[in-house]
């Protein structure tokens, strides 16, 4: 019954199957004219901006200056890598030292002194002799335009560490005034 | 904005030319012509009869509103639904212009339409039979049986076109196959 209906489908499909030839005309100015004056309509200039793509756009800027700037700020660990691994590191991914890129030169005067080992002091030093002595007041004079932010903080142990490079206040006293004295 | 840098418009899809065409572009657009108008004149002149000479005038008529309301176009159909949903209000309207609606009934004897040319019916085909056979039907039938059998598209398709049901449709085509029937058979009698 269903085949039979098909092949009826099919008979009716051929005899309504027509080969006349068609010429394609060229199509009427009128429609090329709406062509262009959709095509004016639709200029870029012309068009209002989503909203979103504004937002978008202001978010790839900031982000690309705010990268930028971040570039401008070099990490100790990569700058001063020679520097940290004299003494026992602390947390030292989370230090950054506002360095400018031209102070780098100065890295190979602490270079050629950290082939002699610095000097370790055994006894912590306590808290209230650490805030005595900051750590950018003992670094200025050895990294010359160096200028380091750091921090110092207790251990559990009530020993007092300085951020920079994990040095204990005394044990950095000492290093530099031994870097004084090679100099 | 990609549209601005395609160059090939003939592997695309239907729905991007009719993007492309909504965004002014002549590419787009030669190509939906290139595409359609052969399938749409054949419809056309099939629907008014072959002496018509309005033919032209009417696919140009379409292929303008095609582009005027482009950026209209409801995407969950087919651009080609789309075309002959135009061409049919076009054809309605151009029967509403002649007045052919009333004389174009099934009710018209055979004898005036173009089965009486004996000389004709000897040598005619099958084929020109129908075509033939299709000019007493009335002009919806018609355009039915030709989006049905000469277009081939679906019976929802047609519903989509004719903007009825599709179990109407359904009816229709019946009707319609059994009234070619009756007009062939008279036909040949007419003939002998």
């Amino acid at each position: 019954m269903e085949d039979n209906r098909l092949d009826q489908e099919q008979e009716l499909k051929h005899l309504f199957q027509t080969n006349d030839p068609v010429a394609l005309p060229a199509p009427y100015k009128a429609i090329t004219e709406a062509l262009h004056a959709r095509r004016a309509n639709n200029s870029l200039w012309q068009k209002p901006i989503p909203l979103y793509q504004v937002v978008i756009s202001c978010v790839l800027v900031s982000g690309i200056i705010l990268w930028w700037m971040r570039q401008q700020v070099v990490p100790v660990s990569s700058v001063k890598k020679e520097v940290l691994d004299v003494a026992p590191i602390v947390r030292r991914d989370t230090i950054y030292v506002q360095l400018p890129v031209k102070a780098a030169p100065t890295a190979p005067k602490v270079k050629s002194v950290r082939k002699q080992s610095a000097p370790k002091i055994d006894q912590p030093v306590s808290p209230p002799m650490a805030v005595q002595l900051p750590a950018e007041n003992l670094l200025e004079e050895p990294l010359g335009d160096l200028t380091i932010q750091s921090s110092l903080f207790t251990t559990k142990d009530g020993s007092v560490w300085d951020t920079i490079a994990g040095f204990t206040i005394q044990e950095r006293q000492d290093y530099f005034r031994f870097l004084k004295e090679v100099q | 904005m990609l549209f601005m840098f395609r160059q090939n418009w003939k592997s695309c899809t239907d729905a991007t030319l009719l993007k492309g065409v909504a965004s002014g572009h002549d590419g787009a657009f030669t190509e939906v012509y290139q595409r359609y108008y052969p399938r749409l004149f054949r419809f056309v002149r099939r629907s008014l009869g072959p002496s018509s000479h309005e033919v032209n005038d009417l696919l140009q008529e379409c292929f303008l509103r095609l582009v005027k309301s482009a950026d209209r176009f409801d995407t969950s159909r087919s651009l080609e639904t789309f075309l002959f949903t135009i061409m049919r209000n076009l054809i309605k309207n151009e029967y509403r212009r002649l007045s052919r609606i009333p004389e174009m009934s099934s009710e018209m004897p055979l004898e005036t339409m173009a089965f009486s040319d004996n000389h004709y019916l000897e040598t005619m085909d099958t084929q020109h039979a129908v075509s033939r056979s299709l000019m007493v039907l009335e002009p919806s039938l018609r355009m039915i049986m030709l989006l049905r059998y000469q277009e081939e598209l679906s019976v929802r398709e047609i519903a989509c076109i004719m903007e009825c049901p599709e179990g109407t449709i359904k009816s229709r085509i019946h009707y319609g196959i059994k009234k070619l029937e009756t007009i062939l058979n008279k036909s040949l009698d007419y003939g002998r």
